[in-house]
């Protein structure tokens, strides 16, 4: 065949890839000008300067540990918790962890704030009688210099997203008859999970790691609660630098989040080689013979630790309950000594501006992220060759995830200030679009490209046209999964911190950033109202959005396959 | 070293597959198990191998060499299971997944000799570095199949072990099957759909016909 013919032959007419093009312009575009843009506009001058500003390197130390020790934690935690269930019914664990998926990063960072901190509910079961307390000591568990308890609440929070990806990639790799197989040739079930499960999850799970270590790296919200002021995480530093009315501490600020992107950028880059490292190791481990291991023993010490964190988990979210109808706890009382009134409850969580915009953000930005990403979706399978797995679609659908956060916001900010000239409603909006539309993408990639092309094939062999095979045939299939992914749409948006706060120019008021604000001013009480009405609304929307297919297809059993 | 199936009884969500089942299995010897789909094939052979799990519900013994092992958990059994699908773990290559089936107690060159001494016999020799994936399906049936023997294991269950494969590389399997049985002299239970499997392997039948009692057919000319 001619060169010129087969060259053109193998590219699809343009108009096949239009449906792509919204996300591709609205999602994928601000995430790839973000670093060239806070490079040309912050100056070579502001970029050394970052590095001088007071407490600098302490500061990226303890963006670096949290981040790190919190991702690591967080994987440890998720594979032996998994390791415990694996070929088991493991109901415990695929009934917990939704919810707390769902949980917004800031109200649990409010609850973890509130049950660890001096005069915190954890001192206060055991005090006076263990501790001999009778007023709050002067240490204090939480915002501890090196940004440890941070790490603990990073990982809390990762935790359940590490989870139900593992859940749901060895569900589609079809990961147990490996474990059985490794179990009838006389493996330890510990063992046997460590050398068969574990590498084939490696492979699907690095992204998702990726993800949350950059989500670390970049945490505003979490940070300015659990981490530690004096100085703050770089994250948190830059924010306060880009709040600098004067243009140079503005720029100064830009410079701060290209340092965060390229301390992140190498961080990856040196776990990718550590993980080449091992794997390479664990081949070699993996094929030893050896039915028993202490790392198989190990896994079963971090199973029980992993049941505590969730645990742990839990106990803070009441605690955010406590706190929140407390009218009066003095310490070392371990329940409150007198009680709000409910008439918080309706004025603060369902009729406030905070509600009105909570809800308004969450239901436009899931709604158009999760249109954006199914048109993107659609377009990738039409024109993706059969078998063709690689991740160049995902790295442009969820580039605003690959980007710390703290990079891209301010960024896109410029672009408005300088080109667009947005309402500040308008840019908070596409600020939360850009997080629902990777997530959502996301989470309906599986689903969709993994759906048997026959069930379109048999509509179309019934004389069906296309849009009719795939609004009456294969979306339907599909509605478990579409829901799932407007689920997490929902809860992204309703826990979205810094692109409300940066894009509405301090202008929206939401719950998070109402409870971030009071958690950080010390008043306890109306931080953890804000908090838990947050996560209401989280887990209102995610139990929602799931619940609409089992009731529209409780007799369709079927369809619980396209679950994912 | 006997396997005994003792009175072993299977229901799931009140049906009965199948109740009152006893056979021993001598060393060498291979027991075949057919019946319609449904009737409990698969099922007895992971009460036997211990993954029988909710909503199956059993009763009865299994005895290996005289010891009882219903109680034991599927790894300390020690019997060798051959699933349908030959499930090589993807990220280990050929030799890798040989060793793997290896117990630790063999290191070394001894444990190379053995990895190569098992490709040989499978016309595998130089396929030790090779990934799975790049293997024929009947060269996958074999290295499975091997990674099981290597693994010592004091009795085997092959539940249908050729199903998977065409026809041609099916008649190659079961003659290797067969030749490697012999070799170890184990007890084995095959399950399988295909009369000519049993033929090929076993000298004696267990049909299960699915919601009533077992029956035992002898097969008139047992074969090698």
């Amino acid at each position: 065949m001619d060169p010129a013919v087969r060259l053109l032959t193998g590219f699809r007419p343009l108009s096949s890839v239009i449906p792509a093009v919204p996300l591709l312009g609205l999602v994928t575009l601000p995430a790839l000008l973000a670093v060239p843009l806070l490079l040309v506009l912050s100056g070579g001058a502001a970029l050394l300067e970052g590095f001088t500003v007071p407490g600098y390197w302490k500061s990226v130390a303890v963006a670096l540990i949290s981040a790190s020790l919190g991702t690591g934690l967080a994987i440890v935690l998720a594979l032996a918790l998994l390791a415990g269930v694996a070929g088991r019914r493991g109901r415990w664990l695929r009934l917990t962890m939704p919810p707390l998926l769902a949980t917004p990063h800031a109200a649990m960072a409010v609850g973890l704030a509130f049950l660890v901190a001096p005069s915190g509910w954890f001192l206060r079961l055991i005090s006076p009688w263990m501790t001999g307390f009778d007023r709050p000591p002067l240490f204090s568990l939480s915002q501890d210099p090196w940004g440890l308890s941070l790490a603990v609440g990073l990982a809390l929070k990762e935790l359940p997203f590490i989870v139900l990806l593992a859940v749901s990639a060895s569900r589609r790799e079809s990961l147990e008859p490996l474990l059985r197989a490794a179990l009838a040739l006389g493996y330890n079930h510990r063992t046997a999970f460590l050398k068969v499960v574990v590498p084939q999850l490696a492979r699907v799970m690095a992204l998702p790691v990726v993800i949350a270590f950059i989500y670390g790296m970049s945490a505003v919200d979490m940070a300015s609660v659990l981490g530690p002021t004096t100085p703050a995480p770089l994250s948190v530093l830059a924010l306060s630098k880009l709040s600098d009315p004067s243009p140079e501490g503005w720029r100064l600020g830009l410079a701060l989040s290209l340092h965060l992107a390229a301390y992140t950028a190498i961080a990856l880059l040196g776990f990718a080689a550590l993980a080449l490292g091992l794997q390479s190791a664990g081949r070699h481990w993996a094929s030893n013979g050896r039915r028993d291991s202490i790392a198989g023993l190990g896994l079963g010490i971090f199973g029980v630790l992993g049941r505590l964190a969730v645990l742990l988990t839990v106990v803070a979210l009441a605690g955010l309950v406590l706190w929140a109808f407390a009218q009066r706890w003095r310490f070392p009382a371990a329940w409150p000594q007198k009680w709000t009134g409910l008439d918080w409850v309706w004025a603060r969580g369902f009729w406030s501006v905070e509600s009105l915009n909570t809800l308004w953000l969450a239901l436009a930005s899931s709604l158009i992220g999760l249109g954006l990403a199914l048109m993107f979706l659609l377009t990738e399978r039409r024109v993706k060759p059969a078998g063709n797995h690689g991740f160049g679609w995902t790295v442009f659908a969820i580039a605003p995830l690959l980007i710390p956060q703290m990079t891209l916001i301010p960024a896109l900010l410029l672009i408005d200030l300088t080109v667009l000239q947005l309402s500040p409603w308008l840019l908070a909006l596409w600020g939360h679009v850009l997080f629902t539309a990777a997530y959502a993408y996301l989470s309906l990639r599986g689903p969709l490209l993994s759906l048997d092309p026959r069930y379109r094939q048999a509509a179309l062999a019934l004389g069906r046209p296309g849009w009719q095979a795939l609004l009456h045939v294969e979306l339907p299939i599909l509605l478990r999964p579409i829901m799932a992914s407007l689920a997490i749409a929902l809860s992204v948006s309703v826990a979205a911190y810094l692109p409300t706060l940066t894009l509405g120019q301090g202008r929206i008021e939401t719950f998070t950033i109402e409870a971030v604000s009071a958690a950080t001013g010390g008043s306890r009480r109306t931080a953890a109202q804000f908090a838990l009405a947050q996560a209401f609304w989280a887990l209102l929307f995610f139990f929602g959005a799931l619940a609409v297919p089992d009731v529209l297809y409780r007799n369709r059993r079927g369809l619980s396959n396209h679950a994912s | 070293m006997p396997l005994e199936l003792h009175k072993l009884g299977a229901e799931i969500d009140g049906l009965m597959l199948f109740d009152g089942l006893s056979e021993t299995i001598a060393a060498g010897e291979v027991l075949s198990v057919m019946g319609p789909s449904g009737s409990g094939k698969t099922t007895l052979l992971n009460i036997i191998a211990g993954f029988a799990k909710q909503p199956v519900r059993w009763r009865g013994t299994l005895h290996l060499n005289g010891q009882a092992i219903e109680h034991q958990r599927p790894e300390q059994r020690r019997l060798g299971l051959v699933f349908q699908t030959p499930l090589l773990f993807p990220h280990l290559s050929v030799g890798q997944n040989l060793g793997f089936g290896i117990p630790s107690e063999i290191s070394g060159t001894e444990r190379q000799r053995k990895i190569e001494e098992a490709l040989s016999s499978a016309g595998l020799s130089g396929f030790a570095a090779r990934d799975p994936q790049s293997l024929s399906g009947g060269q996958r049936a074999r290295v499975s199949l091997l990674r099981t023997l290597l693994s010592q294991p004091k009795a085997l269950l092959l539940d249908e072990p050729f199903s998977s494969l065409d026809e041609a590389t099916k008649d190659d399997m079961r003659a290797f099957t067969a030749a490697q049985i012999a070799a170890h002299s184990l007890p084995t239970v095959l399950v399988t759909h295909d009369p000519r499997d049993a033929a090929a392997l076993s000298a004696r039948v267990l049909t299960l016909p699915g919601m009533k009692q077992a029956d035992r057919v002898p097969l008139p000319t047992p074969a090698k």
